[in-house]
């Protein structure tokens, strides 16, 4: 006859209480020291049944077919990996007991997010009195490359000292979203910072050719 | 098919030194901006972890082992790369072997079903159904191992957004390792491979993506 499916379920919570009971009398000497049997069994009981154990605060997401909490990533895997987790809070929950450093907990900050319909790479061609020619290419390749003549007003006071010809910048055409929903165009200009090129750098850079020139048979 | 949110963060395992990664060097280095570096929003510089926001659109932490720079901002995707390898380039002689460039990725979904119908299309139930009440798919990841260019290999992983509801986040972990990290003696060859590969990498996540989505 077949189990009503509460009942069947009654069942399986039984089973796994006394799974976790059978080895708490485990014959192996030195795992019966090590294991006190109604903590043990409590400890395995929890991980069953209490959402707060596996959810990392996504307790919301068991209620959806699609997902339910996340499970612990394992320690070594954090350790040589170079992944970071969205929700960093859940684990920096799990680090406060180990970490000397005091963390407090992280809550997602809402700022103005910007969203680009369209982006360039812009390199300085020829500069004006209050302006200057660059030619500009789609970072996502949908148009073809363009010149455009931008006005120097549009570009920010400390960035003023970085237009050279052959500079390169960024340039996005969108719209900021506040923390309140309401959304404007924008456009953000931003010049390349790199470091000066360093003389050990020329120097290796000039060897480097000459290599080039030697394997080409040029010089 | 646009994220309504997205982010890149480049992560570098090494040997580092927290404390010099402070605003005020990199605006003396003229990798940021003065004032960007005298508005910045500092929360921790220590020996052992330096952790401090530029404006709205970059976040660096550094431990005594990990450099993570991130932003949110799509616009300044571009600027997050160039402001590591200007750091890096400064830092030359920093011993570094490990470099994620990572990705992540929220997208808002129609509707519930089309959320679960994803879901489903990952990871299909009937099997589970027999085995649990209600399964449901918490995260998936999966794994791909670079058979040309450098060490390494591409995780993606797929979970709810906890950002948009309903939502999907996609995250992408490109890794890569250099010959020997344990004793690399500085980080040049990880800056070639960054300055080499972030753009497919970024642009690699999205057709995943998209891929994943539609």
């Amino acid at each position: 006859m077949q189990l009503a499916k509460s009942e069947q379920y009654d069942q399986y919570d039984q089973e796994r209480l006394s799974i976790a009971s059978d080895n708490s009398n485990i014959n192996d000497p030195e795992e019966k020291e090590k294991i006190i049997p109604s903590l043990y069994m409590d400890r395995k009981w929890e991980v069953i049944t209490n959402p707060d154990v596996t959810s990392y605060g996504q307790v919301s997401f068991q209620d959806c077919k699609f997902i339910v909490p996340q499970g612990e990533a394992s320690v070594d895997n954090k350790i040589n990996s170079t992944y970071i987790d969205d929700d960093k809070f859940n684990l920096l929950q799990k680090e406060i007991p180990e970490s000397p450093v005091v963390w407090y907990p992280l809550k997602h900050q809402r700022t103005t997010m910007f969203t680009s319909f369209i982006k360039w790479r812009g390199v300085v061609l020829k500069i004006y009195k209050d302006c200057f020619l660059c030619r500009l290419v789609d970072q996502d390749g949908n148009s073809p490359d363009e010149e455009a003549e931008i006005l120097l007003s549009e570009i920010s006071d400390e960035d003023l000292q970085l237009i050279d010809i052959g500079a390169v910048f960024y340039w996005s055409i969108g719209y900021q979203t506040n923390p309140s929903g309401s959304r404007t165009r924008s456009s953000i200009i931003r010049f390349r910072r790199l470091p000066v090129w360093r003389s050990e750098e020329l120097s290796e850079a000039q060897k480097k050719a000459e290599k080039t020139l030697i394997a080409l048979g040029i010089a | 098919m646009k994220a309504d949110l997205s982010g890149i963060n480049i992560v570098i395992l090494g040997s580092f030194n927290p404390k010099i990664f402070q605003p005020a060097w990199f605006a003396a280095n003229e990798l940021i901006r003065k004032l960007e570096a005298e508005e910045a929003d500092t929360e921790i510089i220590h020996n052992d972890i330096s952790i401090f926001r530029i404006g709205n659109w970059l976040r660096l932490e550094v431990t005594r082992d990990r450099f993570h720079a991130s932003t949110e901002q799509e616009a300044y995707f571009e600027v997050l790369v160039d402001f590591v390898l200007g750091t890096f380039s400064l830092l030359s002689h920093t011993p570094a072997g490990i470099l994620g460039i990572n990705t992540s990725m929220h997208y808002r979904i129609k509707n519930e079903k089309l959320w679960h119908k994803i879901g489903d299309k990952l990871a299909p139930k009937e099997p589970w159904k027999s085995l649990m009440r209600t399964p449901g798919l918490t995260r998936v990841e999966m794994q791909d191992i670079r058979i040309d260019g450098p060490k390494g290999y591409l995780r993606v992983r797929v979970e709810p957004s906890i950002r948009i509801t309903p939502g999907i986040a996609i995250n992408t972990n490109d890794h890569y390792e250099v010959d020997g990290p344990k004793n690399a003696t500085g980080c040049s060859k990880l800056m070639e491979i960054l300055n080499a590969n972030w753009k497919s990498s970024i642009y690699n996540a999205g057709n995943i993506a998209k891929t994943i989505i539609t």
